[in-house]
């Protein structure tokens, strides 16, 4: 019992106090909860959870999504624009649904993701700052 | 066939189940009691269900009253009609689909242009080759059926004053062609009575969906086997046939049905160009899916339209959401594999007569027809051995479940027919 309590005040300190990776971002999205996932040129860090997690099989599921410039600090939807996608490209597909953004003050929440059949699919984040768009990628097996 | 390969077949089928079997396995089973529909508030009332039931039996609703709801879902015949394309009033361009288990469905039809059982529901009585009437005439034979009219009130309130002709005409609708007497009728009614019959209209859809949501077969002996491999019952595990559960772990391995075939219909529910040739011969002309959401969003009872008793609904949102991708174009929905014992031919148009011509399809591809490099890329030949085949056939045979109860068969208050309770199994 001592132990589980003592589990609890460290995951309630990492989620609320300790979790943040940068002393401008929030704690909803920050590692270990998150994810991590570089943009392909290396300038920005997509921290990532998805809802729920494991992601499961065809049935329709969110990530919230926070954002980092290589420097450290926080991308705001005020500064950017995200969008969240999913396909498989060994299929020739995508999914069969336009994922909603919705921003805060701090990050994004990509709702009505649905990946409809097991594989292997590739997620994707793509941010638009002044015109340049900046995608991050990540596979992902559903079984 | 190698020796060698026989008897690795069978040391497969005996040797224990792995995890990852077991949970791939288990995923194809469970109870199916047609999962909820938030967008039909009558769809656990009984009387809605009686009404529905009336309805779906009903020749009266037809142009020349000879074609029902059962004319093509037949009870007898798994609730499909064992044709390749199925006879209304006039031939249809797509094989009838069973009705067994249809609420587990997401989409309905073959290009899911439905996305509720009552929507879909509401289609064939408006179109030309199926029923062929309209709105109003289906409406007026409600409103001067006592039975049917007493039960419609009963679930839903008050029909609309339909005896007032000058509001209502005795025939009309949104669907009859343009220039018709019956279409001009339906223009010349004003936009609160057009909605009010709307609404009743409607409400047929649900109460068929009451009933249609009861269509479900009991267990299979497939079911039965999952239920006794989580209850770790070897020895009901082991009645279930070695050539079967052969067939089961190539299913969900290395035969690759399970990426589109899983989940307790075997469907992911989706839609896919399998690349079956059209029975017409030639390239497919049929736009599947792509019409299909077309279609579905401008269609007023869809589950986010006003007729929807839940418009906020997670259908709703998936309808709204909807991606119309160029693969979709000549995609249909995944079939499930249930009750195929009931339900030749398969396929779309029906075009193959057997299960094995299916498995000989998908395990050679050399008849499919492949428009253009915008197509999904999923199927590859399976190259599977004659007993691998026939194992895979055994397995699909042990979805068909035993026979629903006969009352659902036959239209309320008729006398059972020997042949109908004898052949609905």
């Amino acid at each position: 019992m001592k132990h589980i309590v003592l589990s609890l005040f460290a995951l309630c300190c990492l989620l609320n106090f300790g979790g943040c990776y940068n002393s401008g971002m929030k704690t909803l999205v920050a590692p270990p909860v998150a994810r991590t996932l570089a943009s392909n040129d290396g300038q920005y860090t997509f921290y990532w959870v998805p809802r729920p997690d494991p992601i499961p099989l065809n049935r329709f599921f969110a990530i919230d999504v926070q954002v980092m410039d290589i420097a450290g600090n926080l991308i705001t939807p005020e500064q950017a624009k995200l969008t969240v996608d999913a396909g498989m490209p060994q299929h020739g597909h995508g999914m069969n649904h336009v994922p909603r953004v919705k921003t805060s003050k701090d990050g994004w929440t990509a709702e009505g993701l649905l990946m409809h059949m097991p594989g292997d699919w590739q997620i994707y984040f793509d941010l638009e700052i002044d015109g340049v768009s900046y995608r991050g990628q990540t596979p992902m097996n559903i079984d | 066939m190698p020796v060698t390969v026989v008897i690795l077949s069978c040391l497969l089928a005996a040797s224990p189940l792995t995890d990852t079997q077991k949970r791939r396995i288990a995923g194809l089973s469970g109870a199916m009691q047609g999962t909820p529909d938030p967008t039909n508030e009558a769809w656990n009332d009984p009387t809605a269900a009686l009404l529905g039931q009336r309805l779906f039996f009903d020749t009266g609703f037809s142009l020349n009253n000879q074609v029902s709801c059962a004319t093509c879902h037949d009870p007898a015949m798994g609730f499909a009609d064992g044709k390749p394309l199925p006879t209304g009033l006039a031939k249809g361009s797509r094989h009838t689909p069973s009705l067994l288990n249809v609420a587990e469905h997401r989409w309905f039809f073959w290009d899911g242009r439905a996305d509720t059982l009552w929507s879909q529901a509401l289609h064939p009585f408006e179109r030309a080759e199926e029923f062929g009437s309209n709105r109003m005439a289906v409406l007026n034979r409600v409103h001067d059926d006592p039975i049917l009219r007493t039960e419609y009130e009963t679930v839903f309130g008050p029909l609309p004053p339909l005896d007032d002709h000058s509001r209502f005409p005795e025939n009309a609708g949104p669907h009859a062609p343009s220039g018709s007497r019956e279409h001009d009728a339906w223009q010349m009614m004003t936009p609160a009575d057009q909605q009010a019959c709307d609404r009743a209209f409607s409400n047929l859809g649900k109460a068929i969906a009451a009933y249609e949501h009861r269509l479900v077969p009991p267990p299979s002996s497939f079911d039965l086997f999952v239920t006794a491999m989580l209850a770790d019952d070897h020895k009901a595990m082991a009645a279930y046939p070695d050539d079967a559960r052969r067939g089961l772990l190539m299913f969900i391995d290395e035969a690759g049905c399970r990426q589109c075939h899983y989940g307790q219909l075997l469907s992911d529910l989706e839609f896919h160009n399998t690349g079956v040739p059209p029975s017409h011969g030639g390239l497919p002309r049929d736009a599947g899916r792509w019409e299909g959401i077309k279609l579905l969003q401008a269609n007023p009872f869809r589950a986010s339209g006003e007729f929807s008793d839940d418009p906020e609904s997670i259908r709703a949102l998936s309808t709204d959401s909807l991606a119309r991708n160029s693969e979709l174009w000549g995609a249909f929905r995944t079939p499930s594999l249930r009750n195929l014992n009931q339900t030749a031919p398969y396929m779309h148009q029906g075009q193959f007569k057997s299960i094995r011509e299916v498995l000989d399809f998908y395990n050679t591809l050399d008849t499919m027809v492949v428009l253009d490099h915008h197509q999904e890329t999923v199927l590859k030949p399976l190259g599977l051995t004659e007993t691998q085949l026939e194992d895979l056939e055994s397995f699909l045979m042990t979805l068909s479940s035993p026979k629903l109860p006969a009352e659902l068969g036959r239209k309320p208050g008729s006398s059972p027919g020997i042949d109908q309770i004898e052949t609905v199994d």
